[in-house]
């Protein structure tokens, strides 16, 4: 396996006080990486610094992707790059419909890649195959983005929208916070079905529940914005049994 | 149109003939106030129905008579005969005819100072520098960048003829006990004029609750009361300013407070405004320093062929600043009642968040509104909202009502009850009760 | 912010280059410049008219004279004196002197002109006279005349009258005598006196009893001539149990000087009767600094005269330098309806103050505003508007909304509704907000794929969608696209 995501020694400030303190991370191509950590540890930051978001300041560091300087590229030039951010609060976009938000995005990426934009009927067709992978009534083609849905109902929605834009780089952002069990089931099982190895995957999570169902390759604790403590599935487990403290002390 | 102008020269000419009856005019600020006033006023004239401000006032009745501004009274009032200060109430300032009268209190913790305005202009007139405005200053800047004095008109005329008033000043850090009550009792010859001039001060981080009493005349003459009250709330301070306007079928009363906000300060400003005549509020407020914000609610009844007429300018002129407007309106008879509200934010003042809700409820088929709710926006980083409605008893509510067995007159006397809680349930405890019932008063008339 | 810079230069990179900035080379008859009595003879007779009407404009004339011009105060827009004597009123092409009785004799540059304002290719086939090749009848106006009338034929088999006002009044005497300013008097204000005196063509639409119009009605004005004061007179009467689309659109040459436009629009709906208005307006604003432009100060209203009677205005505003336009119903009929769509934006330096009025004067009449502004760079955006509830209009209600969009931090955007009431069964609400486009809705549009550009037409989109929807399928194509030159490089 190769490397596709390198990040090396990230410091990032948000005015002027640093969250992310040095923090190095190697992502393989296939690869699923869970990272732990406790509130205010800077998960969110690194979510939110990879897909490019305003607002922070990269002091030092890097992060290449597929051998790419990502943090030179614009936002959409690194969505069309494969990167794909499922947020934590999903934005709501009055009057515009979920299926022509889609399909705005999916064709914006195809053009920036070079690739032929999708005709309607085509696009359809797609959208009602990745719906029914994800049970998802097709009502919510129509419905405005994110506009009304309940909190399990944007999260799917997000599932779908990363489905349909088949991401090489799957950032998910708390993605199981406020789901009922069941709705955490069919999620987690989308996500599993996207996997490949031409995905590589960082899932961002308080709980140890959704890794469960997702089986991450390899699990980082990151405290007080650095990674301090990198292991495989066991040591989700030993964090439920000794919580995030245990865990930092004894690193 | 000769006529009027005639009337102006007469408001004129009676400044100059009655100095001595103007308090200050010693003080060269207090007379460059007064002349500057008189001055605007003769520029403008009252306004008219091309004035935006004005244009649902019937400004006829202003401008074509002369309301004497300086006409002694000969009413005198027996101060045992007026009912018993609450037991809420610190201090309790009584005017007569636009003087004070009377000023009870309890025993007074130190940091609050209450007097008249004319104690003041005697033994401490440097306090009061800069504290009275002059009417100029609260002129309206149009969007046009156009600087209209008119609207001020009445101000410009309380400037120059204001003979008394109340000062309250709070020191720092004071939080004053009770709330502090200026009653207006009145019994004027007819088409006579008089105008109050108040100051309410607070000084950093002190609290105070301030309630504006202005009773209806004893007798039913043509008389035109012209309340104006600077109010300065300082940093970290707050101000609960409560009005309850009444009004014979003859008196007009126009009623203008003029607020500016510090950093961190709060502004609560409640109206009851129910007259027999006309009456009018306008509320101006300035957020001037960041994170201050005002409340305004107000609620108005009208019965009869009264007019209630409600202004408000909210000024958000500074970042993250908060502004609140509920405005309620109920109209029976041949009443008629008039809001309008404006919500400006400056260029800059960016985090402004800012809402507005006016509704109005016309029990007669004669009864009408005008309702206008303005938003100036200046910068992008903002939250303003405002919705109103116009509409009548809901008819599937006073349906479900009576089908439980409740007779129509209560059930619609609950209705409109309930139409106006929003404001009374925002009333301090204080005075929540008399605010009750100078609601229930008026929904009895419904009987 | 950052995002907020990127905004205001993808707004200011869409706008500015006025796509329809070309000039046309035609030579123009003009009337010498300027405004007299003598003046509005020259007019009456180059459009070979009645006594009866040479009468009516002389009489407007002379009251227009006695009228103080009360540009509104009130209104939220200011511009330098208009000096109405160094304007000229009458243009024509001369080509057109004649009055081609076929396509085949319309001036190809007139043709080529549509052409580079992206006329849809169908609409195109339509003035070269491929009949048959779409729905959509065009009343083309250059400049004031009507020069091209396609499918008059069609429509005249359903009794329809689509025709040049000029010619309505030659050979519909008695219709325009009993409606020319039935809905807007004379007097209504100075810039209606002004059109009523001065106006030099327009359109003219009549749809008989019971008649459907088969096919949207469509006319394109634009503005060509340097200086030339624009005076269209716009009748339509839908007779009971009609209906009628009638779509307006417009587009300008750049030109230095302010040009004013003073329209009039006249609507009349009869019992049972619909008429849908819907315009697309798209005048050249002046450049980034607002020199040159248009001024738009039009009188449009509509009446509601017969009972169940229907009216909607929709409008799409992007362009002129000044807008002032208020688009209005008069619901006199007992249940009769109408509506007002706004889409209007205001960038540069551009000023727009711009709503309705719905007065509701019959029993359970009912009226629905719904407003979308749109304000960035310097522009100034106002919403003004007038619900009135006379006292017999039982049960009528109203339903309003009106909303704003800022971008960037100097421009404004202004909501100023009034509301009388003297009907207690009458229900009014309005509902507005102010807001910007949020951060967080760009962040997550980019991440997305979509470049800011997009990102912000998108979102501008949406806001918008609750009044494009109301436009036909046609024109809604259209007026995307105005928007997108107006803010935007491409819309998704």
């Amino acid at each position: 396996m190769t490397i596709a995501l390198e990040i090396k020694d990230l410091h990032v400030e948000i005015s002027d006080k640093e969250i992310l303190k040095g923090v190095s991370l190697n992502i393989e191509h296939g690869e699923m990486a869970a990272i732990m950590g406790p509130n205010g540890a800077g998960k969110s930051t690194l979510a939110s610094v990879l897909a490019g978001k305003e607002g922070y300041t990269i002091t030092s560091g890097s992060i290449k992707y597929l051998g790419k300087n990502l943090l030179d590229m614009p936002i959409d030039e690194r969505a069309a790059a494969g990167v794909f951010l499922a947020f934590q609060y999903p934005v709501e976009i009055p009057g515009v419909a979920t299926s022509a938000f889609v399909r705005t995005a999916l064709n914006a990426q195809r053009r920036h890649r070079g690739e032929s934009e999708l005709d309607g009927i085509e696009f359809l067709k797609l959208a009602r195959e990745k719906a029914k992978e994800l049970e998802m009534s097709e009502d919510f083609f129509q419905r405005e983005v994110n506009v009304g849905f309940s909190g399990g109902e944007k999260k799917r929605a997000e599932i779908f929208q990363m489905s349909m834009l088949s991401p090489t780089l799957a950032i998910l952002d708390e993605t199981d916070s406020g789901l009922d069990i069941d709705t955490l089931k069919i999620v987690a099982a989308g996500i599993n079905n996207l996997r490949s190895d031409k995905l590589c995957g960082i899932v961002i999570t308080h709980y140890q529940r959704l890794l469960e169902h997702l089986k991450p390759d390899t699990i980082h604790i990151l405290a007080d914005g650095k990674i301090v403590k990198t292991g495989d599935k066991s040591l989700a487990i030993l964090l439920e049994e000794k919580g995030y403290q245990g865990i930092i002390e004894a690193a | 149109m000769t006529n009027s102008s005639n009337i102006k020269n007469r408001y004129y000419q009676s400044y100059n003939d009655n100095q001595s009856l103007l308090p200050g005019l010693e003080l060269s600020w207090i007379k460059r106030l007064r002349d500057d006033a008189i001055t605007q006023f003769n520029q403008d004239g009252f306004p008219d129905k091309n004035v935006e401000e004005w244009n649902v006032h019937p400004c006829k009745g202003l401008s074509d008579t002369f309301y004497d501004p300086c006409q002694e009274n000969n009413y005198e009032i027996d101060v045992k005969s007026i009912e018993k200060k609450d037991s809420n109430c610190l201090i309790r300032v009584i005017f007569l005819n636009g003087k004070v009268i009377n000023i009870e209190h309890d025993t007074l913790p130190a940091g609050i100072k209450v007097n008249t305005l004319s104690f003041y202009l005697k033994n401490n007139p440097e306090f009061l520098k800069g504290k009275i405005k002059s009417a100029n200053e609260y002129s309206e800047v149009r969007l046009s960048n156009i600087i209209d004095s008119r609207p001020q008109s009445i101000v410009a005329l309380n400037t120059a003829f204001h003979e008394d008033g109340a000062i309250i000043h709070i020191d720092k850090n004071i939080e004053v006990p009770g709330f502090i009550e200026l009653l207006h009792l009145g019994e004027c010859e007819e088409n006579t004029m008089k105008h109050i001039r108040s100051v309410i001060f607070l000084d950093k981080a002190s609290k105070c609750e301030v309630l504006e009493n202005i009773k209806q005349h004893k007798n039913n003459n043509v008389v035109f009361t012209s309340n104006v009250t600077d109010v300065h709330v300082s940093e970290g301070a707050s101000l609960s300013f409560v009005r309850f306007i009444e009004g014979n079928s003859k008196n007009l009363h126009i009623n203008n407070v003029h607020v500016q906000l510090d950093k961190d300060s709060k502004f609560i400003s409640t109206s009851l405004i129910n007259s027999k005549g006309q009456a009018r509020a306008e509320t101006r407020v300035n957020l001037l320093g960041e994170n201050s914000s005002s409340k305004i609610n107000i609620l108005m009844m009208g019965t009869n062929n009264s007019l209630q007429e409600s202004l408000t300018k909210v000024k958000h002129s500074t970042k993250n600043t908060k502004s609140d407007q509920i405005i309620r309106i109920i109209l029976d008879e041949n009443s008629r009642g008039s809001f309008q509200g404006k919500i400006r934010v400056d260029v800059g003042a960016d985090g402004t968040l800012a809402n507005m809700s006016g509704k109005s409820l016309l029990l007669s088929d004669n009864a009408r509104v005008n309702s206008k709710p303005e938003l100036e926006i200046l910068a992008d980083d903002v939250r303003c909202s405002h919705g109103v409605t116009v509409g009548s008893l809901n008819a599937e509510q006073l349906f479900y009502l009576r089908s439980r067995g409740i007779p129509e007159n209560e059930a619609r006397k609950l209705l409109i009850n309930s139409f106006g809680n929003v404001i009374i349930n925002n009333i301090s405890t204080n005075l929540a009760k008399r605010a009750k019932n100078l609601m229930l008063e008026d929904s009895n008339k419904n009987d | 912010m950052a995002i907020d810079t990127e905004t205001i230069n993808a707004v200011e990179k869409a706008t500015k280059d006025y796509k329809y900035g070309f000039v046309t080379d035609i030579e123009t008859e003009f009337a010498p410049k300027g405004l007299s009595e003598d003046i509005v003879r020259y007019i009456s007779s180059k459009n070979d008219e009645p006594e009866w009407l040479l009468e009516w404009r002389l009489q407007a004339y002379s009251k227009w004279l006695k009228m103080t011009k009360e540009d509104p105060k009130w209104a939220n827009i200011h511009f330098p004196e208009i000096d109405f004597q160094d304007a000229y009123y009458y243009a024509a092409p001369k080509t057109d002197a004649e009055k081609p009785k076929s396509l085949d004799e319309i001036d190809p540059e007139i043709l080529s002109t549509y052409n580079k304002l992206g006329i849809p290719i169908r609409e195109q086939e339509m003035l070269a006279g491929i009949v048959g090749s779409g729905n959509v009848a065009v009343d083309a106006v250059f400049d004031s005349v009507s020069v091209a009338t396609t499918f008059k034929s069609k429509l005249s088999e359903l009794g329809i009258i689509f025709c040049p006002i000029s010619e309505a009044v030659k050979k519909h005497p008695d219709l325009v005598k009993k409606y020319l300013g039935s809905v807007v008097p004379q007097t209504d204000n100075f810039y209606a006196a002004l059109n009523s005196a001065v106006y030099s063509d327009g359109s003219f639409v009549y749809i008989p009893k019971g008649v459907r119009c088969p096919m949207d009605l469509s006319t394109y004005f634009r503005i060509n001539a340097a200086e030339t004061g624009q005076f269209e007179r716009t009748l339509i009467i839908a007779d009971k149990g009609s209906f009628v689309s009638y779509l307006e659109g417009c587009t300008a040459p750049m030109r230095d000087e302010n040009q004013l436009h003073g329209a009039v629009v006249e609507l009349i709906a009869l019992d049972d009767a619909e008429i849908k208005y819907a315009t697309v307006q798209n005048w050249y604003p002046g450049d980034e600094n607002g020199k040159g432009g248009i001024y738009n100060f039009v009188t449009k209203r509509g009446a509601c005269r017969g009972k169940n009677s229907r009216i909607s205005w929709t409008q799409v505003e992007t362009g002129s330098a000044i807008t002032w336009k208020y688009p209005s119903v008069l619901l006199q009929g007992d249940n009769s309806v109408g509506e007002f769509y706004s889409v209007a934006i205001s960038n540069n330096k551009q000023q727009a103050d711009t709503g309705t009025k719905m007065i509701h004067i019959g029993r359970n009449t009912k009226s629905t505003i719904i407003s979308k502004g749109i304000s960035a760079g310097y522009g100034q955006q106002t919403y003004r508007g007038l619900v009135r509830m006379q006292a017999g209009a039982e049960n009528a209600t109203n339903f309003s909304q009106c909303d704003s969009l800022l971008i960037g931090n100097n421009c404004g955007g202004h909501t100023v509704p009034y509301i009388d009431s003297k009907n207690f069964s009458a229900e009014v609400a309005h509902e507005a907000t102010t807001s910007k486009i949020s951060d967080e809705q760009l962040f997550y549009c980019q991440q997305r794929g979509l470049n800011p550009e997009e990102a912000v037409a998108l979102i501008v989109n949406g806001f918008c969608k609750e009044v494009l929807k109301k436009l036909p399928m046609e024109f809604a194509v259209e007026a995307q696209k105005l928007l997108e030159v107006s803010l935007e490089g491409s819309v998704g």
